[in-house]
């Protein structure tokens, strides 16, 4: 047998051997629930792989060297008044701020758990022509995505924030402005490519949850939607 | 780097096959990066990784018959995810080479070979389906796995020894 033969052989082998593992892991106990942002990463590979690839590649220590961080500390003014009054009601405030650097910024938070179940909310107003086609109920927060029929996406996900949990928004090649939704403090995230989403974010300080449009939508729209959101349920234990 | 970013993806035509590969395949891909790893986050990390490999190797999939790139596609995610499993073990495997060796003299049979294949340490294996089904060079697997060229050398010419002392006893034929 020649090198050229051999090589043949192994690679059968070795993909035969493929073939096998494909049937154990279709054979799994092991469930793949994507995340939100895995299924925002994936619809971003697909809009414009190269862009995304570049993106994933750059290396994490050149965003530290080159980062010039700012750290904002926003405290809930809402509840300011209510704190002064009633020293117990401290605990129950969760803290948030952000974190600027070169190409994307972070929400923190602090603060424990609500134990209390998640509310329902709703968009009350979503641009003609989508419709509801995605819901995905986590324990401590909701994605909905929206679809029309030329598949242009609307992602409505909002979630509990507590110590440990993050936020990261891209803001390369995104002009920023704060917005408020609902007298709520908020953030608009233009994109300066059309073909890539815009975002909307803020943060209901009183019941502790953050909330985020993504949408190839114009501003005005956007922020529609944001202000057409509506509490639907509140879920009692 | 940009030549190699040129070269990647060439058109639409090129993104597209991309996308029709992730829509057809993305749910085993899934699958076999949460079986290995058991964790969710870094299943998505090794899901990823796979893709930016699959994308910076786009010219070899033109290359592939359609009826291997399922299984192009769970090497590569595979490898991926066994490169993610070694990082957060944060050991080396002590690969029991020499345990093989004396196995694959009672080898019998393709389907046993291939059986026998499976069983290999997963380092060695990685390399050899890196370096004969993907086509990476030995300085890219090197880079992956984190080991020398060397050890990849060596690795790749004693799969090759071993799969021709089988086919010497057994007989083997194309």
């Amino acid at each position: 047998m020649t090198d050229r033969e051999l090589d043949q052989l192994l690679k059968q082998v070795l993909l035969d051997a493929v073939k096998l593992d494909m049937e154990e892991i279709a054979e799994t106990d092991a469930l793949f629930g994507p995340s939100v942002r895995y299924q925002r990463q994936m619809a971003a590979m697909q809009r414009d792989p190269l862009k995304w690839m570049r993106k994933k590649t750059r290396s994490f220590w050149k965003h530290i060297l080159r980062q010039a961080a700012m750290v904002l500390l926003v405290l809930s003014i809402g509840f300011g008044c209510l704190m002064a009054a009633v020293p117990s009601a401290r605990a129950a405030v969760v803290q948030w701020f952000i974190e600027w650097y070169d190409t994307y910024l972070v929400y923190r938070y602090g603060g424990e758990l609500s134990a209390d179940e998640l509310p329902e909310y709703a968009l009350t107003w979503i641009p003609e022509g989508y419709q509801e086609v995605q819901r995905n109920n986590y324990s401590t927060g909701v994605s909905i995505a929206y679809q029309d029929s030329k598949n242009n996406l609307i992602y409505f996900d909002y979630w509990r924030i507590h110590m440990g949990a993050v936020n990261v928004i891209q803001v390369e090649n995104a002009n920023v402005f704060s917005v408020n939704i609902d007298n709520h403090e908020g953030l608009y995230f233009e994109s300066m490519h059309p073909e890539d989403m815009n975002t909307v974010t803020w943060v209901d300080s009183k019941s502790n949850i953050q909330f985020q449009i993504d949408a190839n939508a114009s501003k005005i729209d956007i922020l529609h939607m944001a202000n057409s959101c509506d509490l639907v349920k509140v879920n009692k234990k | 780097m940009l030549a190699v970013l040129l070269a990647a993806l060439e058109g639409e035509e090129d993104r597209s096959l991309l996308i029709e590969l992730y829509k057809k395949y993305h749910e085993e891909m899934e699958q076999c990066a949460i079986h290995i790893l058991r964790e969710q986050h870094d299943a998505e990390d090794a899901v990823q990784s796979a893709f930016v490999q699959i994308i910076r190797h786009f010219e070899k999939v033109r290359g592939i018959p359609r009826g291997e790139l399922p299984f192009w596609l769970i090497a590569i995610v595979k490898n991926e995810s066994l490169i993610l499993l070694r990082k957060r073990k944060d050991f080396v495997d002590l690969e029991r080479v020499d345990d093989f060796a004396w196995q694959a003299d009672c080898a019998l049979g393709y389907q046993e070979l291939v059986a026998l294949f499976r069983k290999l340490p997963e380092t060695y294996r990685g390399v050899l389906e890196m370096k004969m089904l993907l086509g990476y060079s030995d300085s890219e697997i090197a880079a992956r796995f984190g080991i020398s060229e060397t050890a990849v050398s060596t690795r790749v010419s004693r799969g090759r020894a071993l799969l021709r002392e089988i086919v010497q006893k057994e007989g083997f034929c194309l």
